[in-house]
C-alpha cells in the first residue's frame, strides 16, 4: 500500500495566494531530481501525478485556491499545463462573424519571462540571478513557478479585485457566495475528485484571509468539509497581510469583526487552526511589523510578508511531511487538548548555525523562535505543547569533534538533531511538552522568494562577519518553526473578543448589508468568549 | 447647491436633468454593447483575455458576467438582467436592451418638459396592458415532443451554431421527457452534464443511464460489466483515524495495537457484508456486480472487492446517489446492515472509458431510467463552457414551457401585437399619461427592430411591413430572419417562454422608471464619477 498520506490544499483570497504561491515555490524548489535514494520529505504528500491529453506526465500540486476576477494577471485560467496555446487550435466555424475583443497581452517580468524561456528551450533558471521584484509584483502570479492543474484555479466572478463598486470584504458575503451554484456544485466538486483519487487521504490544509469576506467562504468550505469528510483532519492557517492602504476606520472595525468571525467559525469546525501574519495584530490600521534577527524585509509588501508566513508554513508542517514523520492527525492530538484549536505559529529564520548546534544552543540568549501569530510572543508565555521542527541542520553539524562522546551530559550523547534539540527544549522550558522533527534538507528561499536577508547571511544562510556583506543572494536557509499551544492565544482571542464586543452594532453596515443577523453576530461573538477561555488554566484539571 | 456638499465639499453630485442624463447614456451604453447579440442572427464575442484566456459566447448573461462594469447604473442594469436569468434562464439581452429603449423614448418627452412621475405612470399603464396582451396570445402546449422543441430550439439557437442547437434541442427535449412525471415536479438536477474533451460538438448525445468522471481505482477490477447489480451506498470503507488510537483509552503499546485491529475489523466485516451479497446473488449465473459509493474506499477493501470480481466506484457525486437510484432503480443504503437483494438496482451495461488522466464510467441500459445525462463532447474547454451554458438554458426554457403549460410566440410577435395593443390604450387614457404609454409602445419595437438590424435588414422597412401585416390579419406575426418578411412564428415553430417575457415587462418597466425618477446622484468619498 502507497505509504503516502495524501492532503489536499485550499487556499481562499488574494494574500492567502500570496502565500500559497510561496510556499507552493518552496515546495518546488525543494524537488532533487539527481539522488537515487527517496527524499527526506514525501512530495507525493501534496503533490499528484497525472497526464495530459498529449501523454505528457505531470507532478502537480493538490491545491484548489479561490480568488477575485481580475486577480490572474498573466496566468491563464486552466494553468496553462494542460491545454496547448489556443491560437492554434482550429476554432469551430460560425455562421456570422464573431466580434473579437482582446485585451492587451500581459507583459512577463524578468522572472516570468526566464521561467517561459526555461519551458522553451530547456535552459534551467540561471541560479544566481537576482530578480528585483519587489516593484514588479502586484498579482501572485507574477512570482509563482509551480504549474498548477486546470482544475486548481477557481475564479469568482461577482466581485472584482480592488473595485470600488463591489468589495467584497464583510465576513457574510463569503458565506453566501458559498450558497452559489458555483461553489455548492463545481467547487465540491472539485474536492470530491481530488479526493477520489487519493488512497489515503488524510486531511485538508485550508489558507485563508481572515481580515475580508473569503474568511467567511473559507468557514463555509471548512464547515463543508467537517461534514462531508468527517474523521479527516483539517488544518486551517488564517492569515494577514498587517499592513492596509485605506486608513479608514469603519474598515478597521469590519476587519476585527470579519477575524473574530473566521476564528469562532474555524474553531468550531476545524480541527487546528495556527493563524499567521508578520504583525502583532494583523486587523489594526497601524499594526506593528516583528522583528526578525537577520531580516529585513518590507513591511507593506504582500509579496515580502507572505514570503515569511509560507516558510514558517513550510517549517511547522514538516511533521506531517517527512517521509518517517507523523499523520496531521498526530500532530492535532499531540497540539490540542481541551478543544484548544487555535496554535500560535513561530519562526527563527534563518536559524544562525554557528559551528554545530550544540555550541549554537548553548549560546543561545532569549526564545529561540520568533512568534509568527498576532500578540502571541515567545517571551514569557505559557505554552502548554510545542512542536517544533527544524530543517538544515545535518547530523554532521550536530556537535564539534571535540564534544566528549560517554559524557553523562545527554546533550553530548545524543546522535540525532531532533534528539539534541528536544534535550534542549526541555532544559529551557521543563514544563512545556516538546514534539521535534527534524530534516537535513535547508529552506530553500533561492528566487523568487524575495531577498529580504541581512547582508550578513551568506547565500547558504551561514551568518558572515560584518566586514564581508553578501552580495549574491541567499539560496537556502536553516531554520527552526513551531506551533505552539499556548496562553498567549487565550488572550489574543479574549482582546479580539474584546475588541469585537467594542464595536456597536450600527458601526458595522456591512455585515447586516451582507445579511448577517445582529443576533447570530452577538451569539458568535459570545462562543468565541467560550473558547478564549479554553485557554484558562483557572479551569484545568 | 446640494445639502451634501455642507457635508462634505469634495461631493461630487449630479442633478435632475444632469442626474437623468447620466443614467440614459449608462443605460444606452450597455444596451448598445449588447445589441448585436440578440437573436439568432446576432454576432458572436469572442473574448481574449490578457493571459490568453478565451471565451466566445453570444449570450448575454456570460457577457454580462464577463464584462467589467464600472459605471453604477450599467451595473444596476446588468444585474437586473442577470437576475432574470437567474430566475427564467433566458431574456438578458431582451431585458438590457428594453430598459435602454425605455429610458431612450422616455427622454424624447422629458426634454420637452413632461414629468418623469407622469412618464412613470404611463408606464405602469403599459406595463399592466402589455401583461393583458401577453396572456391573450398565449398558446397552449402539451407535454410531447413536438410541444417543446419548438420553444427549446428557439432558446438554443440564439447561443450556439444552428446546426448544434437543433441537435441539442432534441437531446433537451429527450432529457426531459424521460424524467418527466406527470405529478411530480421537474427537478432539472435529475439530468447530469457530463463534459468530455474529446471529438467534437456534434458528438454530444444523451445518455439514457448516468454518466461519472471517476473509475475503479483497482487494475484487477473489471473494466465492462454486462447485466448488472448496482448497489449505491453512502459507507465508509476506510480505515481512518479513529477515535481510540488518539486519546488515553489504552495503557501499553499491545492494547493500542489492539484497538487498532478492532478498528480495521470493523471496515472488513463491512466489505464481506458487500461480498456476501455479491455471492449471493450472483451464485450460479454470469451477473455482474457493481458498488458505487459515495464514501471512500481504501486499497485493502477494494483489493477484497476486486478479487471477488467486483467492479467499485469511489467518492461519488452526492447527488449521483439520488440519480441512480433513479436511473437503476433500488435503494442507496446508508449502512450494510440489513441489506437485502432487493435494495440493489440493475443495469445492461457498465464501461469505463479512459482519457488522459480523466476516466469516465457509462452506466447505461437501465431498465425504466427516470434520470439521464447529457454527455457534451468538444474540442477544447470553451466550446464545452458554450455549450454547457446553453444547454443549462435549453432545459431551463423546456421547464419552463411545461410549468406554465404555454407559450408565447417569438421573432417579435408579442412585441408587435403589443405596440398595437398599446396605441390603441393610448386613445382611451386621459391625460399626459398618455405619452408615457406611447414611449412604452415605442420602445417594444426594439426587440424586432434590432432581430431585423442583425440578419441584415432595413430596420424601419421590416417594422412597417410587419405592422401592416399584424394590422391586416390580425395574427400575432414575427420576422422571418431569412426573408426579412412577415411571418407566423406559430407555423415555423419559433416560441419564447411565456414566463421570460412576463418578467421582462415587469423588471423592465420597474427599473425604468426608477432609473427615471432619479432626480440626483451623489457620491462622496470615493474617487470620480465621471470613470
Amino acid at each position: 500500500m502507497a505509504a503516502s498520506k495524501e492532503v489536499i490544499s485550499l487556499q481562499f483570497g488574494h494574500f492567502s495566494n500570496f502565500v500559497g504561491t510561496h510556499w507552493w515555490n518552496i515546495q518546488e524548489s525543494g524537488f532533487d531530481y539527481s539522488s537515487t535514494s527517496p527524499s527526506e520529505i514525501n512530495h507525493d504528500i501534496l503533490f499528484r501525478e497525472g497526464e495530459t491529453r498529449l501523454g505528457q506526465t505531470t507532478f502537480t500540486p493538490r491545491l484548489l485556491l479561490v480568488d477575485l476576477k481580475g486577480s490572474l494577471g498573466s496566468l491563464p485560467e486552466h494553468g496553462g499545463l494542460y491545454e496547448a496555446d489556443h491560437e492554434e487550435q482550429p476554432e469551430p466555424v460560425w455562421v456570422n462573424q464573431v466580434d473579437v475583443q482582446r485585451k492587451e497581452k500581459f507583459k512577463n517580468n524578468e522572472f516570468l519571462a526566464d521561467l517561459a524561456n526555461e519551458e522553451k528551450t530547456g535552459q534551467p533558471l540561471p541560479v544566481d540571478k537576482q530578480y528585483k521584484l519587489d516593484e514588479y509584483v502586484d498579482v501572485w502570479s507574477d512570482f509563482h513557478r509551480t504549474r498548477y492543474h486546470p482544475r486548481s484555479i477557481n475564479i469568482i466572478k461577482e466581485y472584482e479585485r480592488g473595485s470600488e463598486t463591489s468589495a467584497f470584504d464583510a465576513f457574510p458575503q463569503g458565506t453566501a457566495l458559498w450558497k452559489t451554484d458555483f461553489f455548492e456544485d463545481n467547487f465540491v466538486d472539485s474536492i470530491r475528485r481530488y479526493a477520489e483519487e487519493c488512497d489515503n487521504l488524510q486531511g485538508f490544509q485550508v489558507i485563508a484571509d481572515a481580515i475580508n469576506a473569503f474568511g467567511g467562504l473559507a468557514c463555509s468550505a471548512t464547515q463543508f468539509l467537517a461534514d462531508e469528510y468527517s474523521n479527516k483532519s483539517i488544518f486551517c492557517i488564517p492569515v494577514g497581510h498587517g499592513s492596509y492602504a485605506e486608513r479608514l476606520a469603519c474598515k478597521e472595525t469590519l476587519r476585527i469583526a470579519n477575524v473574530a468571525l473566521c476564528l469562532q467559525t474555524l474553531a468550531t469546525h476545524s480541527s487546528m487552526m495556527a493563524p499567521m501574519s508578520t504583525s502583532r495584530g494583523f486587523w489594526q490600521q497601524d499594526a506593528v511589523p516583528r522583528l526578525l534577527a537577520n531580516v529585513e524585509y518590507r513591511a507593506h509588501l504582500p509579496y515580502h510578508t507572505s514570503s515569511l508566513i509560507a516558510a514558517t508554513l513550510d517549517g511547522c508542517t514538516l511533521p506531517y511531511r517527512l517521509r518517517n514523520g507523523q499523520g496531521m492527525a498526530d500532530l492535532e492530538n499531540n497540539l490540542v487538548l481541551s478543544g484548544r484549536k487555535a496554535v500560535a505559529a513561530s519562526l527563527n529564520l534563518p536559524f544562525p548555525l554557528e559551528g554545530n548546534l550544540l555550541s549554537t544552543l548553548e549560546e543561545w540568549e532569549g526564545p529561540l523562535l520568533q512568534g509568527m501569530s498576532a500578540c502571541c510572543d515567545q517571551e514569557n508565555d505559557r505554552v502548554w505543547v510545542q512542536s517544533v521542527s527544524i530543517r538544515g541542520v545535518p547530523v554532521t553539524k550536530l556537535k564539534g569533534p571535540n564534544a566528549p562522546n560517554n559524557s553523562s551530559n545527554p546533550a553530548f550523547t545524543a546522535t540525532r538533531v531532533d534528539e539534541m534539540l528536544r534535550y534542549f527544549l526541555q532544559c529551557t522550558s521543563p514544563e512545556t511538552k516538546s514534539h521535534v522533527f527534524a530534516a537535513a534538507l535547508p529552506c530553500q528561499v533561492g528566487a523568487p522568494f524575495p531577498n529580504i536577508f541581512s547582508p550578513r547571511v551568506s547565500p547558504s544562510g551561514s551568518l558572515l562577519p560584518d566586514d564581508q556583506p553578501n552580495t549574491s543572494g541567499v539560496r537556502t536557509v536553516p531554520m527552526l518553526a513551531g506551533l505552539h499551544s499556548s496562553r498567549s492565544m487565550g488572550a489574543m482571542l479574549e482582546s479580539l473578543q474584546g475588541q469585537a464586543a467594542h464595536t456597536h452594532w450600527r458601526n458595522l453596515p456591512q455585515l447586516a448589508e451582507a445579511g448577517l443577523e445582529r443576533d447570530d453576530y452577538n451569539e458568535s461573538l459570545e462562543q468565541l468568549m467560550q473558547f478564549a477561555e479554553c485557554y484558562n488554566e483557572e479551569f484545568e484539571v | 447647491m446640494a445639502a451634501i456638499s455642507l457635508l462634505n465639499p469634495k461631493a461630487e453630485f449630479a442633478r435632475a436633468a444632469q442626474a437623468l442624463a447620466i443614467n440614459i447614456t449608462a443605460a444606452r451604453g450597455i444596451q448598445d454593447v449588447m445589441k448585436t447579440n440578440l437573436g439568432p442572427k446576432g454576432t458572436m464575442k469572442m473574448l481574449v483575455s490578457g493571459a490568453g484566456d478565451i471565451k466566445i459566447t453570444k449570450d448575454g448573461n456570460v457577457l454580462l458576467h464577463e464584462m467589467q462594469i464600472m459605471n453604477p447604473t450599467a451595473s444596476l442594469i446588468a444585474r437586473a438582467s442577470t437576475a432574470q436569468d437567474d430566475m427564467t434562464g433566458d431574456g438578458t439581452t431582451s431585458t438590457v436592451l428594453v430598459i435602454g429603449e425605455l429610458l431612450k423614448q422616455a427622454d424624447v418627452f422629458i426634454s420637452e418638459g413632461l414629468h418623469p412621475r407622469i412618464v412613470a405612470e404611463g408606464f405602469d399603464l403599459a406595463r399592466k396592458k402589455s401583461l393583458e396582451v401577453l396572456d391573450s396570445i398565449k398558446i397552449k402546449v402539451d407535454v410531447n415532443k413536438e410541444g417543446l422543441s419548438g420553444v427549446s430550439r428557439t432558446a438554443l439557437k440564439t447561443k450556439l451554431h444552428p446546426k448544434l442547437a437543433d441537435q441539442l434541442s432534441d437531446v433537451c427535449v429527450d432529457a426531459i421527457l424521460s424524467i418527466y412525471s406527470k405529478d411530480t415536479p421537474l427537478d432539472l438536477h435529475m439530468v447530469e452534464i457530463m463534459e468530455m474533451q474529446h471529438k467534437t460538438e456534434l458528438d454530444s448525445k444523451l445518455v439514457k443511464g448516468i454518466v461519472m468522471d471517476h473509475g475503479a481505482r483497482h487494475p484487477d477490477m473489471p473494466k465492462k460489466v454486462t447485466d448488472a447489480f448496482i448497489l449505491t451506498c453512502n459507507v465508509s470503507m476506510e480505515y481512518e483515524k479513529s477515535e481510540v488510537a488518539s486519546g488515553f483509552f489504552y495503557k501499553s503499546a499491545e492494547e493500542r495495537e489492539k484497538l487498532l485491529k478492532a478498528e480495521r475489523d470493523f471496515i472488513e466485516k463491512r466489505v464481506q457484508k458487500v461480498i456476501e451479497l455479491k455471492r449471493a446473488v450472483c451464485a450460479g449465473n454470469n451477473k455482474g456486480f457493481v458498488v458505487i459509493n459515495q464514501k471512500g474506499i481504501d486499497p485493502f477493501s477494494l483489493d477484497a472487492l476486486a478479487k471477488e470480481g467486483i467492479m467499485a466506484l469511489r467518492r461519488a457525486k452526492r447527488r449521483n446517489m439520488e440519480r441512480l437510484t433513479l436511473a437503476c432503480g433500488g435503494i442507496a443504503m446508508n449502512s450494510f446492515d440489513d441489506m437485502l437483494p432487493e435494495h440493489l438496482g440493475y443495469a445492461g451495461l457498465v464501461y469505463e472509458h479512459v482519457l488522459g488522466e480523466d476516466k469516465f464510467t457509462f452506466v447505461e441500459e437501465c431498465k425504466n431510467p427516470q434520470s439521464v445525462t447529457i454527455l457534451m463532447k468538444g474540442p477544447n474547454k470553451h466550446s464545452l463552457v458554450q455549450m454547457k451554458d446553453a444547454i443549462r438554458d435549453g432545459l431551463r426554457a423546456i421547464k419552463n414551457t411545461i410549468d406554465d403549460g404555454c407559450v408565447v410566440p417569438g421573432a417579435g410577435a408579442f412585441e408587435i401585437v403589443a405596440n398595437k395593443e398599446l396605441m390603441a390604450l393610448k386613445q382611451t387614457v386621459s391625460g399626459k399619461a398618455k405619452l408615457g404609454v406611447q414611449a412604452y409602445a415605442e420602445a417594444l419595437l426594439i426587440i424586432p427592430k434590432v432581430l431585423a438590424q442583425n440578419a441584415g435588414f432595413d430596420t424601419q422597412d421590416s417594422i412597417v411591413k410587419l405592422l401592416e401585416e399584424a394590422a391586416n390579419t390580425g395574427l400575432p406575426v414575427g420576422l422571418d430572419l431569412s426573408t426579412g418578411e412577415a411571418m407566423v412564428p406559430a407555423d415555423s415553430g419559433v416560441f419564447d417562454n411565456f414566463i421570460v417575457k412576463k418578467q421582462i415587462i415587469n423588471s423592465c418597466t420597474v427599473i425604468a422608471s426608477n432609473l427615471l425618477l432619479v432626480d440626483e446622484i451623489m457620491r462622496a468619498g470615493m474617487s470620480s464619477l465621471k470613470g
